[in-house]
């Protein structure tokens, strides 16, 4: 595929190979090297970049139901027992148990007529998280991966973090797929533990020195690499080798990075960090707040359950009710507090956020009082920048179980979003297979009265 | 160091990686897919593989030299030197057993001055049991490239290596494997490869057809599934009397497989126009009475005169030893991304269908060639196109070789969480694979993550590799007196980057090493800290995370 592959190969000469080397080593030894492995460095903490639109997806990982979150039917056998109560917005009625969220009701619009075509787990995930159906050899890209390099402002920190996924069953849904590892997520509070505290787990893996090695000697180290990887470095123009030196650095410069302090929750009011919420979901939010605060473009954060943190509880094949009451207990504050927490700090007007799984659920109640996968007809919600608030798109049928008005197929939705982040729709990226392919499928329509 | 004393730590770090690490053995957990072992495969594989006529790989080795050579004239390029012992035997236990040689690998291979050496180091790798799951798993991985992302891959698909692994040591005729493969039948009971390979696609024609012509034929037909092929001449009527040919499978709803009787059509999808089952260039075939559908397109795709098979499945195997195929991508052969290198396509085509699509011969033949074992060091800009073929191209480990080469490099101890090769969620290896694993396949043109840095810099695998207790390499170097600090480092050169360190290398080295233990004379942990960080910085290094 590398038909024409692009170096960038440091021009330093050979004479001054063996001397640079020397004096790192001994420099090393001295113990006081520091910034003469990497330019980058000390050039770092350059001009602030300009601050582009952010994208916040709130992901519910098992398929939310939306007969009792956004889109219920009292008085219908399939609505269940849940009432519908007012929001801020007349006319728009969501869960009782989504009282927050309904006194910014304002700042939603809530899309209650998705039609999709994958009602299984694996491939819902992947369609909704991708974009398209997983079909044949294309590794598409999750859209975090996607849209964040075209928001990348080259920040010290990772421009796609994903906070406590859950990608048991579709691990590629979560990747760069045909755009390569260097788009990745940075993920953290993956594998967390029941019981575990709730921001415990919110911390970047491999991010710190081991126990034994202190700044001095990891410096020490990395001027032996540098030493002996030069000769190789020269002489190998691969990408497979030029592209280390850049990973090395940027990985340096994140250890060492005053945007750390991101991570660090403790430094929030434990006011604000109990409006949140103290589960995983709430406190996930609240560094999501933290990373867009401090530009990274693309920040996901995943609501797997109440109790087994790395599930998939929205899944509610039984005791739908209590299940989806519990998790929008959870919820609720969280993404209420969210957008009021932006709101204050002057960015949600750049900040879009996105609600979704990856499915809606069965109108029909099942023998165990839960509802199955439904695919057909469901809701997403978008909120934020670029977003016109306070309004419903399309509608389903009195039962449930059709999209009565205005269908929205999974393109249309991310057109809508793509749009209200400011990035080109147009732009291609060659895919693995050599063919090009649109940040947004042409043929899609972007919900028009949904953006601002 | 007399030799005898040289031996006796040789046998050390060997031994202690023979005792706890064996890459080539995989899928322990299960017992009844133990690995054969050794004597097992050299007995299925017979005397037949080893008495192919050591002259016909000479000559086509020969063959190729000549035509790369003569395009080389033609673009004027000085092609790089031979690449020295050192390099020559990582490169090729790299691409035919997946990890890097051991110390004792290095320094048998070194030390010995057969001059057919490099011809038997091949043969020992080609009848050992890693070469096979190297093979198994990377054509495992380019057959489903879909990896992780399906379901049924992530938990079944180790099963299904095993399955092919046992294939390629019992089959030297690949033709063999693809029909085992490819003409499934419902009726078969056994839980093979087939039944596997038409369960991940769900018995579903289009996905059938789009992944046989792009696997086994080096056609992506699948463009033209929807519209007729924009860059090529493929026309979406024959994508779909294509797909027609697997339209005879069906999957019932408790899973099973059932066969449609009857000649095999299709309806194009958004149509209602019907097309009969042809093979690609248009040919109608013959369908007898008990040969199924699959069964016909199975014969016409391994007969020795198909115009797609033998060049699609040599180029997949030239582009895994180089890095690069004649046609790159090497599942794209299309008008419009024609061959580097026609004549020698050809050449390999008709050699390997010659040899009854012998895999090892052609991996031989290619390995004899000079061009194969040119050295990647750069010494002319002419040399830059890796499609030139005049240097060898350095490409990224896929995740497995890494993974493999740190284990062999540092030799660690924990065999109940490192041995495997499957898939188990949450072990080392699987964070690797999430971390590392490459999902186009595609080495060349893989690109280092901060992410994949930070491991290697700071991740628990490392920091064990490092730890002069838990690493056993560092270990038995630390734990033996009578070494020097050169004889030290000389074997942490030879277990991680795989050659003995040059001497502008050396010496800064032991400086190190002394000025460590002179500035903290009493401290016993001085020395061991600074092997500790000189190992660190060679399993950092580009030169180690590189096959070249």
């Amino acid at each position: 595929m590398n038909r024409k592959c692009k170096l960038n190969r440091p021009s330093a000469s050979k004479n001054t190979t063996r001397r640079d080397w020397l004096r790192t080593v001994s420099a090393a030894m001295a113990g006081g090297l520091s910034s003469s492995w990497m330019p980058l460095l000390a050039a770092d903490a350059a001009a602030q970049p300009a601050r582009r639109h952010a994208c916040i997806l709130l992901w519910m990982s098992g398929g939310p139901s939306q007969l009792d979150t956004f889109d219920l039917k009292p008085g219908h056998e399939n609505g269940g027992d849940v009432r519908a109560i007012e929001t801020s917005v007349p006319g728009i009625q969501i869960s009782e148990h989504l009282p927050q969220l309904a006194k910014a009701a304002d700042q939603l619009a809530i899309v209650r007529s998705m039609n999709t075509k994958e009602g299984d787990h694996s491939r819902g995930t992947y369609l909704m998280r991708t974009g398209y159906q997983q079909q044949g050899p294309i590794n598409y890209p999750a859209i975090g991966s996607l849209y964040s390099q075209e928001l990348s402002a080259d920040g010290e920190l990772p421009d796609f973090i994903s906070i406590a996924p859950n990608r048991f069953l579709t691990p590629q849904a979560y990747g760069p797929g045909f755009l390569g590892p260097r788009h990745a997520p940075l993920i953290v509070g993956e594998y967390s533990r029941q019981g575990s505290p709730a921001d415990g787990s919110l911390k970047v893996a491999n991010l710190s020195l081991p126990q034994s090695v202190d700044v001095t000697r990891h410096d020490t180290r990395l001027g032996l690499m540098a030493g002996i990887e030069h000769d190789f470095r020269e002489t190998r123009p691969d990408a497979a080798v030029q592209s280390r030196r850049t990973a090395y650095e940027k990985a340096v410069r994140m250890m060492r990075s005053q945007s750390l302090e991101a991570f660090n929750l403790e430094h929030e009011p434990p006011a604000l960090r109990d409006r949140y919420g103290r589960h995983q979901f709430g406190q996930g939010c609240l560094l999501a707040r933290r990373l867009v605060e401090r530009g990274v473009p693309f920040v996901e954060v995943s609501l797997n359950g109440v109790n087994n943190l790395n599930g998939s509880e929205w899944d509610s094949h039984a005791d739908n009710e209590e299940t989806v009451r519990k998790l929008n207990e959870i919820l609720d504050p969280a993404w209420a507090t969210l957008m009021a927490d932006l709101n204050d700090r002057g960015l949600l007007e750049t900040t879009t956020i996105l609600w979704m799984g990856e499915f809606g659920r069965t109108p029909k109640i099942n023998g165990s009082g839960g509802r199955d996968h439904f695919p057909r007809a469901w809701s997403t919600v978008l909120a934020g920048g670029g977003i016109r608030g306070g309004q419903v798109i399309g509608r389903t049928s009195d039962d449930g179980t059709e999209v009565a008005d205005r269908p929205v197929a999974v393109q249309d939705l991310l057109a809508t979003l793509v749009s209200a982040l400011g990035i080109d729709a147009q732009k291609q990226n060659i895919s693995n297979l050599g063919r090009p392919i649109r940040i947004v499928d042409p043929e899609a329509n972007r919900i028009e009265e949904a953006l601002a | 160091m007399p030799q005898f004393l040289r031996n006796a730590v040789a046998a050390i770090v060997f031994n202690v990686a023979g005792m706890c690490w064996f890459p080539g053995t995989v899928f322990s957990d299960e017992p009844a897919n133990v690995d054969p072992g050794e004597g097992n495969v050299q007995q299925s594989l017979g005397a037949a593989s080893s008495e192919i006529a050591r002259d016909d790989v000479g000559r086509l080795a020969a063959k190729i030299d000549a035509l790369i050579l003569a395009k080389w004239r033609e673009d004027k390029v000085a092609p790089a030197p031979q690449s020295d012992d050192a390099e020559f035997l990582r490169r090729v236990t790299l691409d035919l057993a997946g990890r890097i040689p051991s110390v004792w690998e290095v320094r048998e291979f070194l030390s010995d001055d057969d001059r057919h050496k490099r011809r038997k180091a091949v043969d020992r790798l080609l009848n050992s049991p890693a070469f096979f799951s190297h093979l198994a798993v990377t054509w495992r991985t380019m057959l489903f490239p879909q990896g992780g992302a399906d379901f049924q891959l992530r938990f079944a698909g180790s099963t299904f290596d095993v399955w092919l692994r046992q294939q390629l040591i019992e089959n030297s005729g690949y033709d063999k494997v693809v029909r085992e493969i490819l003409a499934f039948s419902p009726n078969e009971q056994r839980n093979n490869g087939g039944r596997f390979f038409y369960q991940v696609h769900s018995a579903n024609p289009e996905n059938l057809a789009a992944a046989t012509s792009r696997f086994f034929l080096g056609v992506r037909l699948e463009c033209a599934q929807c519209h007729d092929h924009p860059f090529s001449h493929w026309k979406q009527e024959e994508f779909w009397s294509f797909a027609a040919f697997f339209a005879g499978i069906e999957r019932g709803p408790n899973g099973q497989f059932t066969e449609k009787p009857g000649a095999p059509s299709i309806a194009i999808s958004g149509s209602e126009q019907l097309v009969e089952a042809r093979f690609l260039g248009g040919e109608t075939p013959k369908f007898m009475d008990d040969a199924s559908p699959r069964r016909v397109l199975t014969d016409w795709i391994t007969s020795s005169d198909n115009p797609y098979f033998a060049r699609a499945v040599a180029n997949q195997i030239w582009a895994h030893l180089f890095g690069v195929g004649i046609v790159d991508p090497p599942d794209d052969f299309d008008e419009s991304n024609p061959p580097s290198h026609p004549e020698l396509l050809d050449e390999l085509a008709r050699e390997f269908a010659a040899h009854n699509f012998d895999v090892q011969f052609l991996i031989r033949s290619i390995i004899a060639s000079r061009t194969y074992q040119l050295t990647s060091r750069m010494t002319d800009s002419s040399q830059k196109d890796p499609r030139r073929f005049a240097r060898h191209s350095a490409r990224s480990f896929t995740a497995g070789q890494l993974f493999d080469s740190l284990a062999q490099a540092a030799s660690l101890h924990d065999t109940t969480s490192f041995r495997n090769r499957t898939i188990l969620l949450d072990s080392p290896r699987d964070r690797f694979q999430q971390l590392f694993a490459n999902q186009s396949g595609e080495n060349s043109e893989s690109q280092a993550t901060i992410l994949q840095s930070l491991m290697m810099m700071n991740g628990e695998f490392i920091e064990a590799a490092t730890d002069p207790k838990r690493c056993a390499t560092l270990a038995a170097l630390l734990d033996a007196p009578f070494l020097s600090d050169t004889e030290r480092i000389e074997t942490l050169y030879l277990a991680t980057l795989s050659r003995p360190p040059r001497r502008d290398e050396l010496d800064p080295m032991r400086e190190y090493i002394k000025s460590a233990s002179a500035r903290n004379p009493d401290d016993e942990a001085a020395a061991p800290s600074a092997y500790s960080d000189i190992m660190w910085a060679l399993l950092n290094s580009s030169e180690f995370a590189v096959n070249h």
